[in-house]
């Protein structure tokens, strides 16, 4: 069955980049270009991961999280934070705020659905060959 | 006991040159290697640079300059395209910005753990031909070059120094 992710990221580049890893898999992509766009996407929507920026414009990654955390409707999507900083304090507030998992950029392609494929089942659109 | 501590700038210098080589290696598969300081260069082609700051217990900015032409294959590498095939520069500012962002945001984890708290700018980028109008001779400034066997790469720091 397929699954939706809101990918929520100012960086344009960072969104095709997430686009182009989950091409071979059977999933509905979402955008959002800040927190305040994804919260809507994601009432919308109710996709079944967030990959949320930390670092954004508008409103940031932890206002967004304060935000999902703080709506009935949404707070029990797992959400999954993408961040250029790997400091222990960031990672300490992450973890207070019930994120499920953190990746630091830059990431491979094949860490990234590793870490997807650990909260949400993917599955591939690849054709099964028959002999 | 050391009676004077490392300038600030001493630290983000070593944490930038660390950061911009792993971050090229490692995101792009370009292997650049430090060169000799000196002066930007100027590229009739023209240039990117993307700039990141740092507030708080440490205050700072990190420019990266590159020519229009290596923030194509900047791009492309970014996207598995060619830098033929990168045409928009919307798409090259963002990768740039996103470049400048990993890159920054590295030097700032580093200066956290290390017990100096700050927080990052978002990235803005600048194009065209640029003269930086800081003084050399300022210790707050320092230029880190960068290049592999066809492209040059520039780091500019402006650091206000806090050690007392």
């Amino acid at each position: 069955m397929s699954v939706n992710i809101l990918t929520i990221d100012d960086s344009k580049m960072v969104r095709i980049m997430i686009g182009r890893a989950f091409k071979d898999l059977d999933c509905r992509l979402l955008e959002a270009a800040n927190g305040q766009e994804g919260l809507e996407v994601a009432r919308r929507n109710r996709p079944d991961l967030i990959l949320l920026d930390y670092t954004m414009p508008v409103m940031d990654g932890l206002d967004t999280m304060t935000a999902l955390r703080a709506d009935s409707d949404l707070r029990s999507i797992p959400v999954i934070m993408l961040t250029a900083e790997g400091s222990k304090d960031i990672m300490l507030r992450l973890a207070q705020l019930g994120v499920r998992d953190y990746l630091v950029k830059p990431f491979k392609d094949e860490v990234l659905i590793e870490r997807v494929g650990r909260v949400i089942p993917l599955a591939s659109t690849a054709t099964p060959k028959t002999t | 006991m050391n009676a004077h501590p490392q300038p600030l700038i001493d630290k983000v210098e070593a944490l930038a040159g660390e950061s911009v080589e792993r971050t090229f290696k490692e995101m792009l598969g370009i292997h650049l290697h430090p060169g000799d300081p000196g002066t930007i260069p100027s590229d009739p082609e023209g240039q990117i640079v993307g700039s990141v700051g740092f507030v708080g217990d440490a205050n700072g900015v990190v420019h990266l300059y590159a020519s229009e032409h290596f923030a194509r294959v900047i791009t492309g590498r970014m996207l598995g395209l060619s830098e033929d095939e990168v045409q928009r520069d919307d798409i090259v500012n963002d990768a740039m910005g996103e470049l400048s962002n990993v890159i920054v945001g590295q030097v700032k984890s580093r200066l956290c753990d290390g017990g100096l708290s700050c927080t990052l700018t978002l990235p803005s980028i600048m194009r065209g031909g640029h003269r930086s109008d800081d003084d050399p001779d300022d210790p707050g400034h320092r230029l880190i070059r960068f290049h592999d066997r066809q492209h040059r790469l520039v780091v500019e720091l402006a650091i206000q120094d806090e050690q007392h």
